[in-house]
């Protein structure tokens, strides 16, 4: 890591009075616009110089307006009303424009949670830090420059004078997150907010940048304000919670307090609704399922339902090949939820185009119930369709928001000639089992909530009578409370309707739960497969286990603030992409990031070979059987 | 640090081994963009013979005159090459073309290089000079009018772009020239100088034509820019710069500007074609000897020759300006040619 030198940094102020105050001190504020109920409402929130408060509460619970009214830029129309809203003492109701400027920056920053939109394109990455160093610091030439690279090396950027010459788009997810911060940092605030800085980065990126943020708190005395809907994220960095719903707070405490004891209902629901890897995963319907996660109750009944071998894609962009789906092999069996997880870039949807005949194979074959489909053309394809189905991430997205609800979910149907009047009763039916009035067929997608149209997804995905539905990431963009009754939805729908799921998503916790068997991709191959249970409770590919130990645990107690706990992986942002390799990759693509790796995985590739009963990995060095990876960062 | 993916130390000698000779993103770029360029060229070339050749008449109603006999009319057809297969006629057309002999003229037997070498510096001339007038009232007053949304100057700028794209160009170079000539008796509102012969006065005859031309242009422009600032305005590069204490302004000049510039510059490129095509109609009003009228008489008289060689110049010229505006669109946007 940087060596760090606290001589250099705002540490403290100790003698100074103002110090002593809190930075942020907000009593009853109400935020509102028009005649609209308001969106903050009574918000009481201290906090104290070098302290990480998180704010945890579910989309339009009003976290981000409290941070956009610290900062004073909440659009005119906003009716700010408050007993007290000082930050750094400074009165936001009676400020200034010219104080205002001031205080951002120097005394309050920001680090949003898109750290490619938050940065200019246009602009170098040093070129935008310097800005903020001149207008604050006052700095100019070789100081300025020098204050520049020391901002970047302290958050964690590799070779500063290099990556300050780069623009965002040159820069992976995490390096620009950890440019955005060194940004904020710039001024040299007292308090910094954070809202949703993890959210868009893949698991093993947010522990290090996490871990930077404690960092931060600890070296430069900077108060953070972390905003975050991730119970583990808040569990793992916050010294005190505040739980915020429908624009208040209903509970606000110590971290062990709030998460261990809550004392509010929705802050239980909110736990319980949040899939985690530190309990046994509870079947949602308690009752009907055993709860290891086994499906299907024949087992003779499950038979390989779909069949791939050897599947590759490869794309040539501009004149280079990435590899995006390597060498697959996989059968989905008759009735179970295969999870695929894995990391940005590591080809599972890529691999879902191909599943549901979307996109060809490079080479490979795709077979379903025994009949090759890799290039399938006609009539024949099209019954293909109807027995393959997909759900995508966006509902939003994914639905038309010119046609109403009921035309898109009859669209499946049209190859299976369905005549006007069954059609429009089987919506009525379909929308009534996924949970919706039957008669809202004849509005539009903007009429629904995020959760509604992911139902009015699935409905549709339905209409055609698939055997088959390839989801992905189908509850990543749901809150964790809608995230649960949509994964209620799809199981009892799976078992009423005897279908086959393949859950793709970068939600561990959620895979686990909903899956019975597991394949976990990096790089375009699937590194290790097997019974869920058994994968989550003894993972053999190294890649598994850095996986499974970056997932933040919502148990406050399980910090992981040891920089050594997963080696070469959380301390740098730029370890963390699982980049398709190019043509000249090593053997094994983990091997750049594998603590265990040798010489022969730069020579060899591995391949799946059978590690355990039911449990497969690609991995020459698999960790020893019995050695049970500590779980959730512990 | 810890290593990168691609950084690591073991990988370093096999990738460089196995490197192929890959340009740089952005030469590939500028490459591929020339390449377009040619072919677009070629298309042309066999658009501008095609064309010619498919108008009714021929060359020789021209030079022979309605009442000639038959024996006249075959030898000038033999002459001309015309007898001779169409694929013959062009690949002889487009070899001379290459080496540089246009031809000469049917109509007044000058050759096609100088009449277009005359005339082409003053199409050149309007058309940057209207591109420059539509450039430099669009992009401010798009930006201007984003910044004071709602206010009375965006108001009164959208009136105006407007009734500028409404108004067919033609008529407002006419209404300029009628205006002008009541307004200001001793101002030369119609005719033309050349440059070489009176600097002063050329710069001055131009003033008009550029006006009627980069007004109505300059409309699209702004109306471009303007949408384009207010998207800028909603990213979130320009909240994190009010969030690190810049002032509106501040965060306009620079986050906001170049961010809105590169979509323009692309409609800007698009835009010559307009310009181009319109010079045309503006050479007619204002009796300035361009490239557009030698088209068009060549055109009504059927000279094959001419009429080709102003086809094919008109779109040459289209073709390098673009060309020069892709040039600069990665100076603008670093994400273009590197995506």
């Amino acid at each position: 890591m940087t060596s760090t030198t606290p001589s250099a940094t705002t540490l403290g102020r100790p003698e100074d009075p103002a110090a002593r105050l809190p930075l942020l001190d907000i009593r009853n504020l109400t935020v509102g616009y028009g005649e609209a109920a308001p969106s903050v409402q009574g918000v009481t929130l201290r906090v104290e110089p070098g302290e990480i408060v998180g704010l945890i509460g579910e989309s339009g619970s009003g976290k981000s307006t409290v941070a956009m009214a610290a900062l004073g830029l909440l659009p005119r129309s906003a009716r700010i009303e408050a007993e007290r809203f000082d930050v750094c003492g400074v009165d936001i109701r009676s400020a200034s424009t010219r104080e205002l400027n001031t205080l951002r920056g120097s005394s309050v920053a920001m680090v949003f949670q898109d750290a490619m939109g938050a940065l200019d394109p246009c602009m170098r990455v040093g070129a935008q830090i310097a800005e903020v160093v001149k207008r604050h610091q006052r700095l100019r030439g070789a100081a300025c420059r020098n204050e520049v690279l020391e901002l970047m090396a302290r958050v964690g950027l590799p070779n500063p004078e290099t990556r300050a010459r780069q623009y965002p788009h040159q820069l992976s997810g995490g390096l620009r997150q950890r440019a955005a911060i060194a940004l904020a940092l710039a001024g040299k605030p007292r308090i910094l907010l954070a809202d949703e800085p993890t959210t868009a980065l893949d698991v093993t990126v947010q522990a290090g940048i996490l871990r930077l943020f404690r960092r931060i708190r600890d070296e430069l005395n900077v108060a953070i304000v972390l905003i975050s809907h991730d119970m583990g994220v808040i569990a793992q960095t916050a010294d005190r919670v505040a739980v915020m719903l429908d624009g208040s707070v209903v509970e606000q405490g110590s971290v062990e307090q709030v998460l261990l004891s809550p004392e509010t209902p929705y802050t239980r629901k909110l736990l319980e609704s949040a899939p985690s890897l530190d309990t046994e995963p509870a079947r949602t319907e308690a009752g009907d399922a055993p709860v290891t996660g086994q499906h299907g109750s024949d087992p003779e009944r499950r038979t390989d339902l779909m069949t791939v071998t050897g599947v590759t894609r490869r794309f040539r962009v501009k004149g280079r090949h990435i590899t995006a789906v390597s060498d697959v092999s996989l059968s989905v069996k008759r009735g179970e939820v295969l999870g695929i997880v894995g990391e940005s870039g590591s080809g599972k949807s890529t691999l879902a185009k191909l599943l549901v005949h979307l996109d060809k194979p490079s080479a490979g074959t795709l077979a379903m119930d025994g009949l090759d489909y890799t290039r399938l053309r006609g009539a024949r394809a099209r019954r293909f369709r109807d027995a393959v189905q997909m759900v995508f991430q966006h509902p939003a997205g994914s639905l038309n928001p010119r046609l109403k609800v009921g035309t898109s979910i009859r669209e499946p149907m049209r190859a299976s000639k369905v005549s006007r009047g069954d059609g429009e009763d089987r919506v009525r039916g379909l929308l009534r089992e996924v949970g919706l009035p039957e008669g809202c067929g004849d509005r539009l997608p903007h009429e629904f909530s995020g959760g509604q149209k992911q139902r009015i997804a699935i409905a549709r995905a339905l209409s055609s009578s698939p055997d088959v539905v390839i989801l992905d990431e189908p509850t990543s963009a749901l809150d964790v409370s809608v995230q649960a009754q949509v994964l209620d939805l799809l199981d009892r729908l799976r078992s009423q309707h005897d279908l086959t799921y393949v859950f793709i998503s970068h939600n561990l916790a959620v895979v686990r739960q909903v899956s019975d068997r597991v394949a976990v991709m990096y790089a375009g191959r699937v590194v290790e497969v097997g019974d869920c249970a058994t994968i989550f409770a003894n993972p053999q590919h190294w890649y598994t286990r850095t996986l499974i130990a970056a997932v933040p645990s919502t148990d406050p107690r399980h910090r992981n603030d040891g920089e050594g706990e997963a080696p070469r992986v959380g301390g740098s942002g730029a370890a963390g992409n699982a980049t398709p390799p190019t043509d000249n990759a090593p053997a094994c693509a983990f091997a750049t990031r594998c603590p265990r790796a040798e010489a022969r995985c730069w020579a060899e590739a591995p391949t799946l070979t059978e590690v355990g009963p039911g449990q497969q990995a690609a991995c020459h060095f698999p960790a020893a059987r019995g050695a049970v990876a500590e779980q959730g960062g512990s | 640090m810890s290593q990168s993916v691609t950084g690591a130390s073991g990988a370093q000698p096999r990738q460089r081994a196995l490197r192929l000779p890959v340009p740089p993103p952005l030469v590939g770029f500028i490459i591929r963009r020339a390449l377009r360029g040619v072919i677009v060229l070629f298309a042309l070339s066999l658009l501008a013979f095609g064309l010619v050749h498919l108008l009714p008449g021929s060359p020789v109603d021209t030079l022979a005159g309605p009442y000639s006999d038959a024996a006249t009319r075959a030898r000038l057809t033999t002459d001309l090459g015309l007898d001779k297969p169409l694929p013959v006629q062009y690949v002889t057309w487009l070899a001379n073309t290459l080496s540089g002999d246009f031809g000469t003229s049917v109509f007044n037997g000058l050759p096609v290089r100088e009449l277009i070498g005359d005339r082409l510096p003053n199409t050149l001339q309007l058309a940057v000079f209207a591109t420059l007038t539509s450039i430099a009232w669009g992009i401010p007053a798009g930006a201007l009018s984003a910044m004071k949304r709602g206010r009375l100057f965006d108001a009164t700028a959208r009136a105006t772009t407007f009734v500028g794209l409404a108004i067919p160009v033609f008529a407002f170079g006419v209404a300029l020239v009628l205006l002008f000539s009541i307004a200001f008796p001793s101002w030369p509102t119609l005719g033309f100088v050349p440059f070489s012969q009176d600097p002063a006065q050329n710069l001055q005859s131009m003033v008009l034509p550029s006006i009627a031309l980069g007004l109505p242009l300059g409309s699209t422009l702004c109306r471009f820019m303007r949408s384009s600032m207010l998207e800028v305005y909603e990213q979130d590069f320009i909240r994190t710069a009010l969030a690190t204490g810049s002032t509106h302004l501040q965060a306009t000049m620079r986050h906001g500007l170049r961010n809105a510039a590169a979509p323009v510059a692309t409609v800007a490129g698009l835009q010559m074609a307009g310009i181009v095509g319109n010079s045309i109609l503006i050479e007619n009003v204002f009796a300035i000897p361009g490239i557009g009228q030698l088209t068009v008489t060549a055109i009504t008289q059927h000279d094959v020759a001419v009429a080709q060689a102003c086809i094919l110049v008109l779109g040459a010229t289209y073709v390098v300006l673009n060309f020069a505006v892709d040039l600069l669109l990665p100076l603008i946007d670093p994400q273009i040619g590197a995506k």
